[in-house]
């Protein structure tokens, strides 16, 4: 049975070369970890759009 | 030099002789010799090295301080993770009035640690390379029941810590809420630097008139505390509690000086953070010091009278 995958269209990961920002299910068009839109290899992960909240020890 | 029986020692003292005495021993005292916004020196007369290392420890680690404990981290593009920021967020000395200060300190001490808070906020966005110090964070006031103290101000003892550098467009945007603690949870709580005792020093001139080759006996103190005057070697009375004790005398004239110590006896040397005025630190401490003594004394008695009937 086919595994579903719910896509939150959330912009997780940004490319390194081109600037364009993706999500997981976008970047899994192309197999490995590329850009959809250059191919460039090198992906940052950005930092998700919430607030984080951490002791201070 | 104002000096005079501690109250609150001397309370000590009182309560130990109630219950049968310690034999011996004199009434506690202080002598305060300097006494800073930020640092002190006193002279403890009359206790047991116990005693004194307690109090070292009290003012170490169980004097309560406000210090800041939960960052909620909005945006943060530095180059440090948010754990970091807040690490160093929370080791900035944080400076509260004693009024204030009181009020926080029995909420404290009620267990309600989390409706005393006191919060941050910090916001700053880089347009060239820049650090962002204390003096960015903006108090915001007080939490809970200390919302109405409007009056009261909670700041960085200084604005030029650095908390972190930014690079052009970098930005961070946080909360932070600072709450009560006491050193032995962690060390952002403690309210001093530094607290040093020793005994107090005796130094003995055995033969006076020893002639020129005492004179040695006086060149090698490096403290200045033996003075070799007209033929005659003496102690200057005025430099006795700076002598360290290294024994440098005694190496150089064996027979005509002996460097000895009274055990009764400690130079306390505190270094406060800004925190708080110095002499409230000691205040507090001796306070929660005798909060513990009455609590041991108490289950002791309570227990020897449930072992013995009463008759303990």
């Amino acid at each position: 049975m086919p595994r579903l995958r719910v896509s939150t269209g959330e912009k997780m990961y940004k490319c390194a070369k081109c600037g364009k920002e993706f999500s997981k299910e976008e970047m899994e068009i192309l197999p490995g970890v590329k850009c959809p839109y250059c191919g460039w290899r090198i992906v940052i992960k950005l930092r998700a759009p919430t607030v984080k909240r951490v002791r201070a020890i | 030099m104002r000096s005079g029986a501690c109250p609150l020692v001397v309370n000590v003292y009182y309560r130990v002789r109630e219950r049968g005495g310690v034999r011996g021993v004199q009434a506690p005292s202080i002598a305060i010799q300097k006494l800073g916004e930020n640092e002190c020196s006193m002279v403890l007369k009359g206790v047991t090295p116990a005693v004194a290392n307690a109090l070292r420890r009290a003012l170490m680690s169980d004097v309560p301080t406000l210090a800041i404990d939960e960052v909620v981290v909005v945006e943060n593009s530095s180059v440090l993770f948010d754990e970091v920021l807040a690490h160093r967020l929370a080791l900035i000395p944080l400076k509260v009035d004693v009024e204030t200060y009181e009020a926080l300190l029995s909420c404290f001490e009620e267990g309600r640690r989390d409706d005393c808070v006191a919060s941050f906020t910090l916001e700053v966005e880089a347009d060239r390379q820049m650090t962002v110090y204390s003096g960015h964070l903006k108090f915001a006031g007080f939490t809970g029941e200390f919302s109405s103290l409007a009056y009261a101000e909670v700041k960085p003892v200084s604005d030029i810590i650095p908390i972190v550098k930014l690079a052009p467009g970098q930005k961070v945007v946080l909360e932070a809420y600072a709450k009560m603690g006491t050193g032995k949870e962690h060390a952002k709580w403690q309210p001093v630097s530094a607290v040093a005792y020793k005994y107090y020093p005796k130094v003995t001139v055995l033969k006076r008139e020893c002639g020129e080759e005492c004179r040695k006996c006086a060149e090698v103190c490096p403290k200045g505390v033996l003075r070799w005057r007209g033929g005659a070697l003496e102690v200057v009375e005025e430099k006795l509690e700076e002598c360290a004790m290294c024994r440098a005398c005694e190496e150089a004239c064996p027979d005509v000086v002996r460097v000895s110590w009274d055990d009764t006896s400690f130079i306390f040397s505190i270094e406060g953070l800004g925190v708080l005025p110095v002499s409230k630190v000691v205040e507090v401490a001796m306070r929660r010091l005798l909060k513990r003594l009455d609590r041991l004394i108490n289950t002791v008695e309570a227990s020897l009278n449930a072992l013995g009937g009463g008759r303990a």
